[in-house]
Formats: C-alpha cells, structure tokens, sequence
C-alpha cells in the first residue's frame, strides 16, 4: 500500500521491450525501488507503449509484460499515453472514467491508458525521476 | 513550483523523441510548473529557424512548438558548444531560443532545477 511517507519514484520508458535492454533494466531498477519501500509510478511513452502489449512470448528475454504485471501486484502504479498508444493501435474507444483508462483489449490489465497529463502529475509528486530509453 | 529540464538531445526529425519531449514541456507548462527545455549534441538542430516538415514529411513543426513554449513562458537554451560544433549561427536560430555556456548550463542544473528528463 502506498502511503504518504513513502518516497516516491517516477519512471518513464520511451523505448520498446525487446529492442533495447532498457525495458528490462527499468523494471529490474522498479523492482528493486519496491523492495526498499519506494513508491513507484511508471509512465510508458513514445515506443515504450508496447511494453503493455497483451500475449507478449518472448522466447529469449525476460516477458516484460508479465514484468510489468508482476510489479503492479507489488504496488506499482503503471500509466501508458494515450496519443502514443493510440498511434499504435492500442486504442479502442473514449475514456472510461468508471475504469479510469482508455479501453484496449490490446494492453495487459496492469497497464492503465492515460493522457499525458498523469505523467505531468507523477513528475510534480515525485521525489526522483528516472528516464529510460529516453537517448 | 516545481522547475523541471527537459533536455533534448535528438535532431527534430527522424526520431519521436524530440517533438515528444518538447510536447512535455509543453504539458508540463500547462500544468504549471516552470519549464526550461535544452537543446545538447545533435539536439542543438532543433534550435534551426524556418522549419517546414508539414509540407515535406507531413509531421508536425518542432519550431511551432518551440513557438508555444516560449508563449507560454517556458525558457527554450541552446549548448554553445553544440551549436559552435554544428556551425550553427545565431541569426538562423528561432527567436527567443537562448545560448548559454556550459558553466551557466551546469549552475541552472544543480542551482535551479528539480527534475531533469532527458530525451
């Protein structure tokens, strides 16, 4: 559970899942931030919306969507942008305020479709911020 | 108020990351916070005047948007050094857009600044 005294850490990953390795780095570095009792917000943007792509089976590399799932489970809050997802595809309607996202049955559950403006927020709370994929 | 850098360190066009990290700033302007964007390395092509993706690759103008942040108050630098590398003149920058030297660079980074992302 996230409370105020937490420190918090915010994350953007502008990169793909497989074709760098940041993806892989920055759940490592979120997992580990958990862990020390960090709360943690990742926002996925630019190519790193595919991060949230449903059925990922990478035969080689660390399922980053499992990962994903994986550190939502532990208290991760996980945003993805909504422009950037819809430009690939992920985007199947209007916002859903009930659900609080963009609706996809393309993006794993742990993965909440959001507009940019949620990533402002987490950059305004935060007490570090991390970028990855971003050069 | 929160002063966050947004460093750019991509040419305009070619990758994503320069237009979204400017539409950051952008956002982030929007919201409220202080906003200085910097242009390092090949970023500093960015800094170019006269601009015209719209008619030749159809994407959208990093320049307009450079125009945005500065009317909506958000300071937009240059690195001398990356523009004196590239040859790039200040009469072919946008106006507005500022150059500092990397000392003056340093100080906003460690003096004024609270967050960095860097795309």
């Amino acid at each position: 559970m996230v409370t105020d005294d937490k420190k918090k850490l915010a994350i953007m990953l502008f990169s793909g899942p497989y074709g760098k390795q940041d993806a892989d780095y920055m759940c490592r570095i979120a997992e580990s931030a958990l862990n020390r009792g960090y709360a943690v917000k990742i926002f996925l943007y630019g190519d790193g919306v595919h991060a949230q792509m449903n059925g990922q089976t990478p035969k080689s590399f660390l399922n980053i969507g499992d990962y994903l799932s994986e550190l939502a489970d532990m208290g991760a809050e996980i945003k993805s942008c909504s422009r950037c997802s819809g430009a690939r595809g992920y985007v199947e309607g209007e916002f859903d305020e009930g659900l609080d996202r963009y609706p996809s049955s393309k993006a794993i559950d742990a993965v909440k479709i959001h507009t940019l403006y949620s990533f402002i927020d987490m950059i305004k709370d935060c007490d570090k911020i991390m970028t990855f994929g971003g050069v | 108020m929160v002063n966050l850098v947004v460093e750019i360190t991509h040419p305009p066009y070619g990758h994503e990351n320069t237009f979204a990290g400017l539409y950051v700033a952008l956002t982030s302007l929007a919201k409220g916070m202080n906003v200085t964007v910097i242009f390092h390395g090949d970023g500093a092509y960015t800094s170019l005047r006269g601009q015209s993706p719209e008619k030749k690759i159809n994407v959208l103008s990093t320049e307009r948007q450079i125009e945005d942040i500065l009317a909506l108050g958000g300071r937009v630098i240059a690195y001398r050094d990356a523009l004196v590398h590239r040859g790039i003149l200040k009469e072919e920058m946008i106006e507005g857009i500022e150059i500092l030297d990397s000392p003056e660079i340093y100080d906003l980074m460690l003096e004024n600044t609270d967050k960095v992302i860097v795309f």
